[in-house]
């Protein structure tokens, strides 16, 4: 479709990475409360607003969020999603009687409290020295989380809740904690990976390369004495940076690049190359997995926040999905780096929508494109799952057996939710 | 370990075969037969094969070349002095084939180190040394180690060193005229360092090069390297690094380039250093300590901050560095110790200096076991680095390299040493300080590790003179545009974009590019 240049944008969010590309685009800003905008870069909490009150996007509209988002951002959903996704895989694999799902276990075991609290007290008392780790469902940045190694500390917390409390927002998810992760120079660290879906069915999804890990500020420790020290178990630069060794000139974030250089070195290339290819499977799974209820609004598309966590044995496990990841910068580099970010997702996500009108309102001297790309003009994206791949080499499938199997009278293949495959997966470089 | 690995190996293959032999199953086998058996089946051959190598080295490098070198251990001892761990004097160990410029720099540079120290002693009032008890007594408590403390020296020292003026006076022939290099020796030239470097040519595959654009390269690199790792034989390994080693087996062929097989006597003299740290506070632990805080690409090093500062406050304790260096070229500090003998300071004989932790960075991306990148570390040293903090006129040292630079320089990149010249910067006090670095200054960990896969693979710190002058004749446009001299600095001062191993190539591969590329 034709579209006026140049677009029109609002934004509840004074961010400079945001402004900045938006200005260097042209795009002019329309006031808040105007419904006559073009690209909308919306906090969760506008977007519940907007998809609340019922109004029409247009074919010219655009919003960062998908209504329904927090299915997958929000601890609890994403764990019952991830339950529910697993047992319908199981099922289908017993089905076909193909073999079972590989390893998969994409998160620590972890439970609802407090619905599920009899049968964490029944998981607990199996593996009584374990340690747990509690977390708010639906709060960020570290708030609100703690461990806890003994049975009553929980009894004590659930007491000492009303259930008026435990209702809704106070609900916590507890899930066993990762007591061996992979340390590097003797520090945890976790990974922060940017992920944008465009499109849940069939399902799209691109991966930022530039992700990062981020490290805690001092050594790690199985120590039970330590383990209230925030600094020791957690990740968030929003805790580190109040820790007397963070640093303003690295923020603590070492590059994908020197995480994979150094797993090479140190543990293989081999190793290295699975670990990167599983934490793709993870975050395709995990898509997947809510890829039913999310509302699979055309004017939508999202960039997620993926924190991951390797153990010792190099097993990447899934710890949560933002909806909305910090657009703070911290360091010069990470200033770039979330520059490109929004860059290159205003990019492919208006060039998906909006078709070539997009090119147009991009100034003559835009980047150069390489249109062989998979990610088209965005070279820090790649392409990692591809779901209309899969469905296209299905349906031809289908269409060259389809005789056959009616004359055998087998049950017609294919069957929603396909799990994914490798036909629609890209094993990501990340670099 | 280095200094005599035969016989350990000796006793180890003795032992072995002797117990085989006494094996029932022998019993009616003739004895030699048996042997050789044994040697094949238990993978002995080519431990017996590498040891033999390494004698047929250590002999080579006794008897050819200068050679001579007095006793090792002559701390000179003579003049006297109060009681208690203090500074006598700096001793070098004597060596009496040396150019008179040579001993004249190491007097004058054993004496600006001894003077440092003394007043880095006076500026922390602290003695050389003190046991963490005495330390934590009332009597230190207040005191801390002030910032402004100086390093016993830098790599811009070794410079200013190298650059002094003879005292006597004498008209001294400085070849190339205006280089900076106090002796004059034979160099190789550009031709023979082309024929030793052979495998650097540009028809070869590198890695470092064609693993990135043809990945079916990188596999059968790999799968070659399994291969002569499940071998063994040291000259093969050699062979295969001088055209680079694949990231995920680096850590294996560098454990048999340099030798080390690390069982439980390693392990338990490492934790004896350790063990030493916690014990014993030495002066210069602040200033290790504050190298180690600062990587030059903290980006990328800063999580190994906490890893590399521990190697070094080891190594400094490591007395075994200093027994096994045999001809240690660079000065060593003595100290008296109370029952009056004369001890290195520290106990490694190695005066801790400003980019120790250089060395040490990149191989953390190489080693996640602190026991493995001590002794990587540790090895690489004595094999290598240390002769960049070493005044001799032995070939592969500070001042020869040098002396290779600026003849490189002068012989291929006449019109850039001019124009230099004129703009009043001088080649050498730029690529000095990247040399005696290693480049680990300059260069990212990938370039940096890329690169020292040569100079282990060939044994030849060459390399990074040779490297030094690519990086000059790559940037010579820019350079011969450059018109005032923080232009020119600003030109040289980030290397971190470099590939080493194109330079490298470039340089030595292709005669006919230069010289074209020189006229232009």
């Amino acid at each position: 479709m034709a579209l006026h240049t140049p677009l029109r944008f609002r934004t509840d969010q004074e961010k400079y990475v945001l402004l900045s590309n938006f200005h260097k685009r042209g795009w002019l800003r329309s006031p808040d409360e105007s419904s006559e905008w073009n690209v909308f870069f919306a906090s969760p909490h506008s977007v519940k607003l907007l998809f609340s009150a019922e109004t029409r996007l247009t074919d010219a509209q655009l919003v960062s969020h998908f209504p329904n988002h927090y299915e997958l951002t929000r601890k609890d959903l994403m764990v019952k999603n991830l339950k529910r996704y697993r047992k319908e895989l199981e099922r289908l694999h017993a089905e076909r009687g193909v073999e079972p799902p590989p390893d998969f276990d994409l998160i620590p075991t972890t439970f609802l409290l407090p619905a599920d609290l009899a049968i964490f007290i029944e998981e607990f008392k199996r593996t009584p020295s374990s340690v747990w780790i509690m977390k708010p469902t639906s709060k960020s940045q570290g708030k609100g989380i703690f461990l806890i190694s003994r049975l009553a500390q929980v009894k004590r917390w659930a007491s000492s809740r009303t259930a008026q409390q435990l209702g809704g927002k106070d609900a916590y998810v507890i899930s066993r904690y990762i007591s061996d992760p992979l340390l590097i120079g003797g520090k945890k660290f976790d990974l922060r990976i940017y992920v944008l879906v465009l499109n849940y069915r069939p399902l799209k999804v691109y991966i930022f390369k530039k992700g990062f890990a981020r490290f805690t500020t001092i050594n790690y420790t199985n120590d039970f004495s330590e383990m209230d020290n925030e600094l020791v178990h957690l990740t968030n630069v929003a805790i580190q940076k109040h820790a007397d060794g963070y640093s303003a000139t690295h923020g603590g974030k070492w590059s994908l690049k020197n995480l994979r250089q150094y797993l090479e070195g140190t543990r293989g290339t081999a190793a290295a190359a699975t670990l990167m290819e599983e934490i793709g499977w993870i975050i395709v799974h995990s898509l997947k997995a809510c890829q039913n209820v999310i509302i699979n609004d055309k004017h939508c598309f999202e960039c997620y926040g993926f924190d991951i966590m390797i153990d010792n044995k190099l097993k990447p496990w899934l710890l949560e999905v933002n909806a909305s990841p910090s657009l703070s910068t911290t360091t010069a580099s990470d200033k770039m780096l979330k520059l490109q970010l929004i860059d290159e997702m205003l990019d492919l996500a208006v060039a998906q929508h909006f078709g070539d009108a997009s090119a147009s309102a991009r100034p003559a001297t835009a980047r150069r494109r390489a249109p062989a790309d998979a990610a088209g003009g965005a070279p820090h994206f790649e392409l990692l799952y591809d779901e209309a791949v899969e469905l296209e080499a299905e349906r031809a499938r289908r269409d060259e057996t389809a005789g056959v199997a009616r004359r055998k009278g087998s049950a017609p293949p294919g069957r929603w939710p396909n799990p994914p495959t490798r036909r629609g997966f890209y094993a990501p470089h990340w670099s | 370990m280095l200094t005599r690995p035969s016989d350990r190996h000796c006793s180890q293959v003795k032992r072995t075969v002797k117990e085989e032999l006494l094996k029932p199953r022998y019993r009616d086998a003739a004895v030699d037969s048996v042997i050789e058996e044994v040697l094949s089946t238990q993978g002995l051959e080519a431990q017996i094969r590498n040891s033999i190598y390494l004698q047929n080295l250590h002999e080579r490098s006794r008897t050819g070349g200068a050679c001579g070198l007095a006793s090792d251990h002559a701390a000179d001892a003579s003049s006297a002095g109060g009681g208690g761990t203090e500074v006598r004097r700096s001793s070098l160990r004597a060596v009496n084939d040396e150019l008179d410029a040579v001993v004249e720099l190491r007097l004058r540079w054993g004496r600006m180190l001894l003077q440092n120290l003394r007043k880095l002693c006076e500026e922390a009032s602290q003695p050389l040394m003190r046991t963490r008890a005495t330390a934590e007594s009332e009597k230190w408590r207040s005191k801390r180690m002030p910032q402004k403390c100086s390093f016993l020296y830098e790599a811009s020292d070794l410079v200013d060193a190298v650059a002094q003026p003879h005292s006597n006076g004498s008209e001294e022939v400085r070849l190339p005229a205006w280089g900076i290099s106090p002796i004059r020796v034979r160099t190789p030239t550009l031709q023979q360092l082309r024929a030793r470097f052979a495998d650097l040519a540009l028809q070869e595959r590198q890695t470092g090069v064609d693993d990135e654009l043809r990945g079916w390269f990188d596999d059968e690199r790999i799968e070659e390297g399994q291969r002569i790792l499940a071998n063994g034989y040291t000259p093969l390994l050699e062979k295969y690094a001088t055209r680079g080693v694949p990231s995920g087996l680096r850590a294996r062929v560098w454990l048999g380039l340099l030798h080390l097989q690390l069982g439980e006597r390693e392990y338990s003299h490492f934790s004896d250093l350790q063990s030493e740290v916690t014990r014993v506070l030495l002066l210069t632990d602040e200033l290790q300590k504050r190298d180690a805080a600062a990587p030059h690409l903290e980006d990328q090093y800063f999580v190994f901050v906490a890893m590399v500062e521990e190697i070094l406050l080891c190594f400094s304790r490591d007395s075994q560095v200093y027994q096994l260096s045999k001809h240690p070229q660079h000065s060593t500090l003595v100290a008296r110790g109370r029952d009056g003998r004369h001890v290195p300071f520290p106990p490694s004989g190695v005066p801790p200096f400003r980019g120790q932790s250089q060395y040490a960075f990149p191989l953390c991306f190489v080693y996640a076991q602190p026991q493995q990148l001590y002794y990587v570390y540790r090895a690489l040293w004595m094999r290598f680095w240390s002769k960049l903090h070493s005044f001799s006129s032995r070939p592969r040292t500070l001042l020869t390299l040098c002396l290779l630079f600026e003849e490189l320089m002068q012989d291929n990149l006449t019109d850039v040493c001019t124009h230099l010249m004129h703009l009043d910067v001088h080649p050498t006090a730029i690529a000095l300080p990247w040399i005696i670095s290693g480049f680990a200054a300059v260069l990212p960990a990938d370039q940096t590790l890329l690169l020292w896969d040569r100079v282990l693979g060939f044994d030849a710190l060459e390399l990074l003179p040779v490297l030094a002058v690519a990086i000059f004749s790559y940037r010579t446009k820019w350079i011969l545009q450059a018109t005032n001299a923080e232009r020119v600095q600003r030109i040289m001062s980030n290397l971190s974009s470099l590939k080493v191993v194109p330079l490298l190539q470039t340089f030595l591969g292709d005669a006919e590019s230069l010289t074209s590329r020189q006229k232009n």
